[in-house]
């Protein structure tokens, strides 16, 4: 009388539950990489930082400071010295791929992440 | 001209017929998602494999969808590819599974392979074909993790079946 | 029965062998898309390229900015230059000799013009330079209503411009050129030219977040985000295919508050005042120019005519939202966006214009 399982049934239920489960983790599961922010100033990447971590940035440009927040894993433009305050007005920035500048003073903010949901903004 | 039948034959058309009646059962129960079925006429699939061996299955497999389509009025419909799709992916599988140099597997294991082979070729067939939407991903999980249990309940069946269709029945 | 089996245990040690490398490759997989960023048309230009060599990538940003920089100087319609000696010799004398480095603008900008029943005129300059938009400092306040009549009254078009060989002859001396809606456009078509030139296929041209994109990102299309005209975030998302142009005109670009109501840069050459039409528009064309200057004139025209204007464009995909936040957006169009904003909005289908 052959029993239920041979080895192999045996091997295979295993690396199949394994494989669910891991498929369960990398679609369900949050973003494989974590976000970060990256700023640029005056045509140079001058800050690459984790976004998890809360943070006020001071950022020089062209026409003064430009001053970034990182705040629950968003961020955005809370002071800049230029005259129309786009940058400010546009908000919180916080998917991969969103970006915000500072045109006049040459600064600019964009989310990164491993894949970016959007390669470029249009606007 | 004179058509001989042997045993063997009646045999595979009588476990054909069944799997299509089971097909159809299955048919008429409502399934959460489309594309979950318990898929238990695999079974049939599962045991014939076994005992006649890995053409007969295979002929057994498409015979079975052929004629679920026509009796239902699904033939050369979405879900008719979408059968085929699963059960061609099924028997591939199975082909290399019952080879010489693969691991021995029992009914179970084929079983599960067949299940979850079957739902793969469905998904990637309805994704490439249908909603190439990546946000289907997240149903394939899901999806799989069903096949996984039916397959084990088609194994379970299809053992206790075989052991009462000894081998080498003429 | 067959001894010769292989053993499930081997199979599984090699299966997991692979899954091992297969991880260790994805995770250290480096980032193929260079990027490079500089102010030109007084934007920020974004420049990706796709599986290129740093060597390769470093000298295409280095010739695109200063590509750009020469055409930002070439067409600019205050500072001095060709377009400026261009317009004066216009106004004091009523022709001039084209300069090389505008005479390829003048047709093709007649033409879209005229296609789009004249909401896209270049011959506006004068109305612009009324609103203080032909400046780098915003205006404080709109113009008297009184100004903007007389201005208008000038009636200043393309189409009273006539090309013979390379001089311009007009019989409105009030026609004052300002490519400010078409030369962005213009410029990213040449950029992405000069790319490919250099053997670069898969790229995007950003310049202040109008774009065209070649080629795609490795094994994926480039993916697009449209910005929600109110408000953060985006509106929707489009895969880019091939070789095409994505161009936003919005209300909320440049221009200027004056006691609590926004007045932003995009002129309706009928009225004299910002186009009150919509909100924003995004066009999806092959070359960017066509792009640009389409971009520009549907915003004019606004939720009640776009779809007419769309048709003499030969436009295929338009979204438009409206002055209440609807969008409205051709069936073909509509078949390439995915609606990001959560809740979504409202979505009227047009007929294929």
């Amino acid at each position: 009388m052959r029993g239920w399982l041979t080895g192999a049934d045996g091997v295979l239920l295993v690396a199949a539950i394994a494989l669910i489960g891991w498929l369960y983790v990398s679609v369900w599961g949050p973003s494989s990489m974590p976000l970060e922010i990256e700023i640029w100033s005056r045509g140079q990447r001058v800050e690459q930082l984790p976004l998890a971590e809360d943070r006020i940035l001071d950022i020089r440009g062209a026409m003064g400071t430009s001053r970034i927040e990182i705040k629950d894993g968003q961020a955005r433009f809370v002071a800049s010295p230029c005259t129309n305050k786009l940058c400010i007005l546009h908000g919180w920035q916080r998917h991969a791929g969103e970006t915000t500048a500072c045109v006049p003073n040459r600064v600019s903010l964009r989310i990164l992440g491993r894949d970016a949901r959007y390669d470029a903004i249009n606007f | 001209m004179q058509v001989t039948t042997t045993r063997e034959d009646y045999r595979i058309a009588w476990l054909t017929a069944l799997a299509v009646a089971i097909h159809l059962v299955e048919a008429t129960l409502p399934s959460p998602l489309p594309g979950i079925k318990p898929g238990l006429a695999n079974v049939i699939t599962i045991v014939v494999l076994l005992r006649f061996g890995w053409g007969s299955a295979a002929w057994v497999s498409l015979l079975r969808i052929l004629v679920s389509s026509l009796l239902l009025g699904t033939f050369l419909s979405p879900t008719f590819v979408l059968s085929l799709g699963g059960a061609t992916a099924s028997i591939a599988v199975l082909w290399v599974a019952s080879r010489r140099w693969t691991p021995a597997f029992g009914p179970l294991g084929l079983s599960v392979l067949a299940a979850l082979a079957h739902m793969s070729g469905q998904f990637g067939l309805a994704f490439a074909l249908f909603i190439p939407h990546p946000g289907l991903l997240h149903l394939l999980p899901v999806l799989l993790t069903a096949a996984l249990l039916f397959g084990i309940t088609s194994g379970i069946i299809a053992r206790m079946m075989l052991q009462g269709i000894p081998e080498n029945t003429p | 029965m067959p001894t010769r089996r292989l053993s499930p245990y081997l199979l599984l040690l090699l299966g997991l062998a692979t899954a091992g490398l297969l991880a260790q490759g994805c995770a250290r997989q480096p980032d193929a898309v260079q990027e490079q960023q500089f102010i030109a048309f007084g934007t920020l230009v974004d420049v990706s390229v796709y599986g290129v060599d740093a060597e390769l990538a470093q000298r295409a940003f280095t010739d695109l900015e200063q590509r750009f920089a020469q055409w930002h100087h070439d067409w600019h319609a205050w500072e001095p230059g060709p377009l400026v000696d261009l317009n004066t010799a216009l106004e004091t004398t009523g022709e001039a000799e084209v300069p090389a480095v505008i005479l390829p603008l003048i047709a093709p900008a007649q033409d879209l013009s005229a296609r789009s029943n004249g909401l896209f005129d270049p011959a506006i300059g004068g109305l612009l330079a009324l609103w203080g938009f032909q400046s780098d400092a915003p205006p404080q306040a709109p113009p008297a209503a009184a100004a903007i009549t007389a201005e208008l009254a000038k009636r200043p078009r393309m189409s009273d411009l006539r090309l013979e060989d390379d001089r311009l002859i007009t019989t409105n001396r009030a026609v004052k050129l300002d490519f400010g809606a078409f030369a962005k456009g213009v410029a990213v078509d040449r950029a992405i030219e000069h790319l490919r030139e250099l053997g670069i296929d898969n790229a995007i041209v950003n310049a202040g977040g109008d774009l065209r994109a070649i080629g795609r990102r490795g094994t994926r299309a480039w993916r697009i985000g449209v910005r929600n005209p109110r408000g953060p975030g985006v509106l929707a998302v489009i895969e880019a295919q091939g070789d095409e142009s994505i161009f936003t005109s919005g209300d909320y670009e440049r221009g200027f508050d004056y006691q609590g109501r926004h007045y932003h840069h995009i002129l309706d050459p009928r009225t004299g005042y910002p186009a009150a039409g919509a909100r924003s528009v995004t066009v999806i064309y092959p070359d960017a120019a066509t792009a640009d200057a389409a971009a520009t004139a549907l915003l004019v025209a606004g939720a009640k005519d776009w779809l007419e204007v769309a048709r003499n464009l030969q436009l295929r995909w338009v979204m438009l939202v409206d002055g209440e936040g609807v969008v409205h957006m051709t069936p073909a169009m509509a078949e390439r966006v995915h609606i990001e904003l959560d809740p979504p909005p409202l979505i009227e289908l047009s007929e294929a214009p």
